[in-house]
């Protein structure tokens, strides 16, 4: 492709002439196999649209995962100028602060592999999970604005967890920014009911074996061990989230031509930052990263209620959690030197290096955790962020495998009853509250998450730290 | 037109289009293929309604605005559609009432639709009637 360059390893070009309009470069991470794949959707054409965007500052970037997404390409990292930029609701996407937190056990896989079905079934009985499932505990308005106010800080109030927990979340577990007056009375019912919910899709909760680890000393600081026991949760803010962001998009339509925007396409709607809609929208989506927050710290409490039940010891340490879709404002060397720009994360994991204050005083000297997860059955991985993330990608690096398969195919492709076997053979067991789920998120309907993980190490925006390997799947 | 709408399938992406002799028509199978992305409407008894009144600035943000309060009834309110009959008032404004039953354990549910989209979005006449495009998040 003619517009389309290689500038180094692993890293591509994708010039401003490409399309009329477009204020910068794209850059695309990517070995030649998933350029290939990227090239085949219209994520180039959405890493153009998004570089068209006022405001923003350098290229428009996207990680080896990248596909095909809704205005934005998932997999895409865009910083703006606060004072002449655009906030863009479908910068983060409907799944706000969709994300990932994982959980060290003190047992070893020989400890685990007898308990893994009952195990399994238990903690399909204490997290609700799959389409229209309720939460457990029934929220009062007074407790959903608390919620979505203090997010994890407020679930460890409430007894789900310990305090020691929100040390080891980004932010905190809580985004101070949060106004719950800006979320709609919509939003909050769709909240109250999904608070503490696995919910369907992509979202699961594994139990894992740490299989490999490359960086001793990352591991070490992280609590991790080869042929330990690690639960992988994976699940965001549910209908709330959802909800925020189909108000927000209304009104940036709206916005649009109140401040004179053109846009090649309506998904990519937005308005300034600092106008009355932008800082409504950044409240309300701080409000919906701390009902994720909350949401993934009740899911643990329940986690460790299964475990503490069953084995006696329901110790289990919370390593980290971090976002995949999210926007926030950060420090970072720009054109212009150092600067604040407002990161919009769209299934793409912040990865700060060592020595970042934004780290916890714990990981600091290390770099904080990354959490990859693979698709059902394959590998995830920890990564720790690297020195590059912050002089390419504003902190930011990969998030996951990345469809690759449409889900028709995919559940064409196999029986659950196949699927189910075929995972038993390379022993992982399955607990699903749907059978076609589970079919459309079989592991051939994703990028190959090794190749994914290579990129970014080689590229070093991240570094690996260890790989974990499923041997028991909840999903939605 | 014989159907009156069918399910659209990319990589990550689902969607519809559904079909109409008039703009009412193809708004109220728009309802249903919501709902067929979710259930099968079939499996859906007719017991009770919802009324749902729209309004925006162009046909477009209508058919998203009545979509968005079409998929709140179903995610918010547990209520799945079989049926749908929209009447337009002035330009960009509706009144559509859904008819179906509330969720049970009952209904095959498949998936949660996240939210209505304006990815590739289209209402348009076409030679005999109308055509509606939507992609949803899943």
């Amino acid at each position: 492709m003619a517009n389309l360059e290689s500038i180094g390893k692993y890293r591509y070009r994708l010039s401003k002439t490409y399309r009329e309009g477009m204020k910068s470069d794209g850059r695309i991470y990517a070995n030649e196999k998933l350029l290939e794949a990227i090239t085949k959707d219209q994520t180039l054409d959405q890493v153009a649209n998004v570089a068209m965007l006022n405001g923003l500052v350098g290229d428009s970037i996207a990680m080896p995962d990248a596909h095909q997404g809704y205005g934005f390409c998932i997999g895409g990292v865009a910083a703006v100028d606060p004072d002449e930029g655009v906030v863009s609701a479908g910068g983060v996407g409907f799944d706000i602060n969709c994300g990932v937190r994982l959980l060290a056990s003190p047992f070893e896989v020989s400890d685990i592999r007898p308990h893994v079905d009952n195990l399994l079934e238990e903690l399909f009985k204490a997290i609700p999970c799959g389409t229209g499932k309720e939460g457990k505990r029934k929220l009062s308005e007074k407790e959903i604005h608390d919620v979505l106010q203090n997010g994890a800080q407020w679930a460890v109030q409430q007894g789900y967890g310990e305090d020691i927990d929100v040390s080891r979340i980004e932010e905190n577990g809580t985004i101070k920014s949060a106004d719950a007056t800006k979320v709609s009375n919509r939003a909050k019912q769709r909240g109250i009911k999904q608070l503490g919910t696995l919910g369907s899709g992509n979202h699961f909760l594994e139990i894992q074996v740490v299989e490999s680890v490359f960086d001793d000393e990352a591991a070490r600081v992280f609590g991790l061990h080869e042929g330990q026991i690690v639960i992988l949760i994976h699940t965001g803010s549910r209908g709330l989230g959802h909800q925020v962001c189909t108000d927000y998009l209304d009104i940036m339509q709206q916005g649009l031509k109140k401040y004179k925007i053109s846009l090649p396409d309506r998904q990519l709607a937005c308005v300034p930052v600092r106008s009355e809609e932008g800082e409504g929208y950044l409240k309300a989506m701080a409000a919906s990263a701390n009902f994720a927050f909350a949401n993934r710290q009740m899911i643990t409490h329940w986690t460790r209620g299964v475990f503490n039940r069953l084995l006696k010891n329901g110790n289990l340490r919370l390593v980290y959690d971090v976002a995949h879709n999210i926007a926030k404002f950060e420090k970072h060397q720009t054109d212009k030197g150092e600067r604040e720009v407002l990161v919009h994360r769209k299934g793409a994991t912040r990865a700060f290096p060592k020595g970042h204050p934004d780290v916890n005083e714990e990981y600091r000297g290390v770099g904080q955790p990354v959490l990859i997860p693979g698709s059902m059955g394959t590998s995830s991985y920890v990564l720790a962020g690297e020195e590059n993330s912050m002089r390419e990608s504003y902190g930011s690096t990969c998030h996951g495998a990345g469809r690759a398969m449409s889900r028709k195919k995919a559940s064409r492709d196999i029986s659950a009853n196949e699927l189910l076997q075929q995972l038993n053979q390379k022993g992982v067991k399955v607990r699903g509250a749907s059978k076609r789920g589970l079919t459309e998120e079989q592991p051939d309907a994703y990028k190959d998450v090794e190749s994914v993980v290579d990129v970014v190490h080689e590229a070093g925006l991240s570094r690996k730290v260890a790989r974990l390997i499923p041997i028991g799947v909840i999903k939605g | 037109m014989s159907e009156s709408y069918r399910i659209l399938e990319h990589t990550a992406d689902i969607g519809f289009e559904a079909y109409g002799a008039t703009r009412e028509e193809g708004l109220a199978n728009a309802a249903i293929a919501l709902t067929s992305i979710i259930t099968d409407p079939d499996s859906v008894a007719v017991k009770n309604k919802h009324t749902i009144e729209v309004s925006a600035g162009d046909w477009e943000q209508l058919l998203v605005r009545y979509l968005n309060e079409v998929l709140y009834i179903i995610d918010g309110e547990s209520f799945l559609p079989a049926k749908a009959d929209v009447k337009l008032q002035e330009d960009y404004s509706l009144i559509a009432v859904l008819y179906g039953e509330t969720r049970t354990e009952d209904h095959d549910v498949r998936t949660d639709v996240k939210a209505i989209t304006y990815h590739q979005l289209k209402f348009e006449q076409v030679n005999n009637g109308f055509i509606v495009r939507v992609f949803v998040d899943i």
